[in-house]
C-alpha cells in the first residue's frame, strides 16, 4: 500500500475484505437487477481521480459522470460494478463519500489503487480512472496546457518540429 | 453482366490487380464484401474527442474470426506485454488473442488503415531456403519483380530516400524522404552505436502534392484514415485510375458466397450477395484478393464430391503456412525529448539485421522501426490510460510533463511457416449466408522465439541508449496474438505438389483462377510490410491475365 490513510484507512483495510467478498458475489449475480447508486458519489470520485488543477477542470465539470453513465448504459456488467462500487463508498466511512473531507476521499481512492485488482474497489479504481481519462482528455478544454490543438486535423503539425 | 475478369476484394491486391486489367484493356467487374468509406465524413480527426475514435467499423467492415490454438507460453524471459497503468496484459500460461487479425474489409482494404510503409523486399528474402535451409524460396526472383515495385510506387507516389541498400532500384523514388521527427532523429543518434543505421522509410504518403492529391500535413493519424488524401491507399489511387478508364464496375457490400466449378476446372460463376439478393455471376476468368485468411476460407468451402479438400487445393496447402505478424514493441519517456509525437508515422526505419541470416541463431530477418505515433502517443489519452499510473493533480501534472517526451521502437520478424498454424473452417459456425467462419491457428516457433528475444534485447540496448529509464510499455507477440500482415495460406511455387499457384498467381488447379494478395507469400520476408510487394505481384497478375 503506498499510503496508509490514518484511521479510516485501517478501517477500510479491515472491512475491505468482508464487504468485498459479499459484494463480488451479488456482483457476480447477474440474476438480480442492478441497483441503483448516488449518482453525487460518482461524481465525487470522479473528481478525486481529476481534480480541477487550476490547468483543466475537474472531471465532473468536463462532462464525465454523464459519459460513464452513457457508456454503462449498454454494458450491465459496469453499471453493476458502478452501482456496488459507489454503495461501498457510501459505507465505506462514516458519511456518504460525497459528504467527506477531501483528505479522507484522497486516502479512500488511494487504498483503492493499491488494492487487489480482483476485488471490486481496486477494479472500480482501475476501469473508472481509464473511462475518466479518456472522457476528459477528449473533451476540448482538456487538452489545455499540452501542446496540441483540439484535433490533428485540418491543420496537421507540419515541420519544422525542433 | 458481362465482362472479361470477376475479381474479389478491393483492397491491395484486388485494386492494383483491376487496375492493371483495365489498362490493359480488359473490363473488370471488383466486389468487395465490404462498404466504400468516405474520407471526410468517415475519419473524424478535425474534431476534439478525436482520440477515442480508431479507424471506423461500420457493418460489414470486419470479418468475424475464431480463434485455435495460438501456443503455450514458456519461460518469460521479459517477453510478456505490459503497460505502466494496467500491469500484465496478457495470461500467464497461453498466448492469448490480442488485437487479434487487424484488417477492414471495403473499397481500399487494409490499406485504409494502414501506415503506408512501402517496403520492397530484400532481394535475399526471395531465397530465404536456399540461404538458411529453412522456410521456402519464391518462384521468381527480385529483377523479375522490380519493374512492378517502380511501378506501384508511381503509382501511388511514394516517397522514400535514394540509398536503398541491397533493394537496387531502376529508377528514383517518384517523391523525396519526408522528414524525420524528434523521435526519429533520437533514435538515428542512439541506433550509431548499435548497428542500428535508422534512415527514412520508404511512405506511401506524399512529401510533395502529387497528381492532384495534397502533400501530407503530418497529422500522424495514419491509422484512423486519411482524410487528406495524400497516403496512398488503394481507394485514391489504383480504384480512380481504373475507373478512370470506364473499364470497372465496382460493387461493395457484396460478399461471395460460392464459387461454381466447370469443365476442365474452370471457374465458370460465382454467387454475391448485394442489397439481399444472390447474383450468379460468370465469368472467364476469377481473381481472389480477399487476403489470407478469406481467401482460403472461401476454396476451402467449395468442398464437393470433385474437390473433397475444397477448390485450388489438390496439394492440400491451401490454408496451410500461415504467417502472423512477429512483433516487439516497447515505450520509455526520454526527459529532455519534446515533440516526440510530430513528424509522419514509422519515418525512419533500420535494415541493419533484416537479410536473412542477420540475426545469429536464426533465419530469417528483422527490421526496426520509430513507432511513437503508431502506439498512437499522440495524444494525452494513450499517455494517462498506458504510460503514466496515479491519480488527482499529481498525475494531472505529470502527464503535461511528460506529453511528447514518449520513445518507442518497434521490430517485426521472419515467421517460418509451421505444420501447426493454418486457417481452417470452423466445424459448425457460420456468417449470415451460410459460410463456415474461418478459424486462424498459429504458434510461435523456436525460430520466433529467438528472433523475439533478439528484438527485444536489441530494442531495450536501444531504447536506454536513447536516454529511456525505465519501460514503461511492451507489447510483443509472445503473449498475444495481433496481426495486421498475414501471408502464405496458398502460396506461391513451381511444384504443383508444394504449393498453390505458380509465379504468376495463377492457380495450378484451375487455369481461369487467380490469387493476387498476400495468400500467395512463400515466406514472410524480414519484416517488410507487404502492401508494395502485393500491388507488384498484382501488377505481374493482371500483365498474365492480359497476355492469356
Amino acid at each position: 500500500m503506498a499510503y496508509l490513510p490514518g484511521r479510516r484507512g485501517v478501517l477500510i483495510t479491515a472491512l475491505s475484505a468482508l464487504f468485498v467478498s459479499g459484494w463480488a458475489g451479488r456482483f457476480a449475480s447477474a440474476q438480480q437487477p442492478v441497483p441503483p447508486h448516488d449518482p453525487r458519489t460518482l461524481a465525487a470520485f470522479l473528481d478525486v481521480l481529476l481534480p480541477d488543477d487550476g490547468v483543466t477542470p475537474a472531471a465532473s465539470a468536463l462532462g464525465v459522470p454523464g459519459g460513464i453513465e452513457d457508456i454503462a448504459g449498454d454494458v450491465e456488467p459496469l453499471r453493476r460494478l458502478i452501482a456496488l462500487a459507489c454503495d461501498w463508498l457510501d459505507q465505506v466511512a462514516d458519511a456518504p463519500f460525497h459528504a467527506l473531507a477531501d483528505a479522507d476521499k484522497q486516502a479512500i481512492v488511494a487504498w483503492m489503487s493499491t488494492a487487489d485488482y480482483n476485488e471490486i474497489p481496486r477494479r472500480f479504481y482501475h476501469l473508472m480512472r481509464q473511462l475518466a481519462v479518456e472522457l476528459a482528455y477528449s473533451h476540448a478544454t482538456g487538452v489545455a496546457g499540452l501542446p496540441l490543438a483540439a484535433a490533428p486535423q485540418p491543420m496537421g503539425y507540419p515541420p519544422p518540429w525542433g | 453482366m458481362i465482362v472479361d475478369v470477376v475479381i474479389v476484394g478491393a483492397g491491395a491486391g484486388g485494386a492494383a490487380a483491376a487496375f492493371g486489367l483495365c489498362e490493359q484493356g480488359l473490363s473488370v467487374l471488383l466486389l468487395d464484401a465490404g462498404p466504400r468509406f468516405d474520407p471526410v465524413t468517415d475519419y473524424p480527426l478535425d474534431a476534439p474527442g478525436w482520440e477515442r475514435r480508431g479507424f471506423p467499423a461500420p457493418k460489414g467492415s470486419r470479418a468475424t474470426i475464431r480463434y485455435g490454438d495460438l501456443g503455450d507460453l514458456g519461460d518469460d524471459d521479459g517477453l510478456a506485454s505490459f503497460n505502466a497503468v494496467a500491469g500484465r496484459l496478457g495470461d500467464a500460461r497461453k498466448r492469448i488473442v490480442g488485437a487479434g487479425y487487424s484488417h477492414v474489409m471495403g473499397v481500399g482494404g487494409s490499406t485504409l488503415h494502414y501506415t503506408g510503409e512501402a517496403h520492397r523486399m530484400h532481394p535475399d528474402a526471395l531465397r530465404l531456403n536456399t540461404l538458411t535451409g529453412m522456410g521456402t524460396d519464391w518462384p521468381l526472383d527480385y529483377a523479375a519483380l522490380e519493374p512492378f515495385y517502380t511501378r506501384v510506387e508511381h503509382l501511388i507516389g511514394v516517397a522514400g530516400p535514394e540509398d536503398t541498400g541491397a533493394r537496387w532500384r531502376s529508377a528514383p523514388y517518384p517523391l523525396p524522404p519526408h522528414p524525420l521527427g524528434p523521435a526519429a532523429l533520437r533514435l538515428v543518434q542512439a541506433g550509431a552505436a548499435h548497428g542500428l543505421t535508422f534512415q527514412p522509410n520508404a511512405r506511401a504518403a506524399l512529401s510533395e502534392p502529387y497528381e492532384g492529391r495534397p502533400a501530407c500535413n503530418y497529422c500522424a493519424q495514419c491509422q484512423r484514415g486519411c482524410p487528406l488524401g495524400d497516403k496512398g491507399s488503394a481507394d485514391v489511387t489504383f480504384l480512380p485510375k481504373a475507373l478512370a478508364t470506364g473499364r470497372l464496375t465496382l460493387i461493395a457490400d457484396a460478399p461471395v458466397v460460392a464459387l461454381h466449378t466447370g469443365a476442365n476446372g474452370r471457374i465458370v460463376a460465382l454467387d454475391y450477395i448485394h442489397d439481399g439478393a444472390r447474383t450468379r455471376q460468370e465469368t472467364p476468368v476469377l481473381v481472389l484478393a480477399g487476403g489470407a485468411v478469406q481467401t482460403p476460407r472461401l476454396l476451402l468451402a467449395q468442398r464437393d464430391a470433385d474437390h473433397p479438400q475444397g477448390l485450388a487445393n489438390g496439394s492440400g496447402q491451401v490454408g496451410r503456412n500461415f504467417m502472423e505478424t512477429l512483433v516487439w514493441a516497447a515505450t520509455g519517456l526520454v526527459p529532455g525529448l519534446t515533440g516526440s509525437h510530430l513528424g509522419l508515422p514509422a519515418d525512419a526505419v533500420a535494415w541493419d539485421f533484416n537479410a536473412p541470416g542477420a540475426v545469429p541463431g536464426a533465419a530469417g530477418g528483422v527490421r526496426f522501426t520509430q513507432a511513437v505515433q503508431e502506439m498512437a502517443l499522440t495524444g494525452p489519452v494513450s499517455y494517462g490510460t498506458r504510460l503514466i499510473d496515479g491519480f488527482g493533480a499529481p498525475f494531472k501534472a505529470r502527464l503535461r510533463q511528460a506529453f511528447g517526451s514518449a520513445l518507442s521502437v518497434s521490430a517485426i520478424a521472419e515467421v517460418i511457416p509451421d505444420a501447426r498454424s493454418r486457417i481452417t473452417l470452423h466445424g459448425t459456425e457460420t456468417d449470415a449466408h451460410g459460410l463456415p467462419l474461418p478459424v486462424i491457428q498459429s504458434v510461435l516457433t523456436d525460430n520466433s522465439l529467438t528472433l523475439l528475444r533478439f528484438m527485444a534485447a536489441k530494442g531495450r540496448t536501444l531504447l536506454q541508449s536513447a536516454g529511456v529509464g525505465s519501460v514503461l510499455e511492451q507489447a510483443t507477440s509472445w503473449d498475444m496474438f495481433g496481426a495486421t500482415h498475414v501471408f502464405g495460406t496458398a502460396r506461391m511455387g513451381h511444384d504443383a505438389a508444394q504449393s498453390v499457384v505458380n509465379d504468376t498467381g495463377r492457380c495450378h488447379d484451375h487455369p481461369n483462377l487467380w490469387i493476387a494478395d498476400a495468400s500467395v507469400f512463400p515466406s514472410s520476408g524480414g519484416g517488410e510490410s507487404p502492401s508494395l510487394t502485393i500491388q507488384a505481384l498484382a501488377l505481374r497478375t493482371a500483365r498474365a491475365i492480359a497476355a492469356g
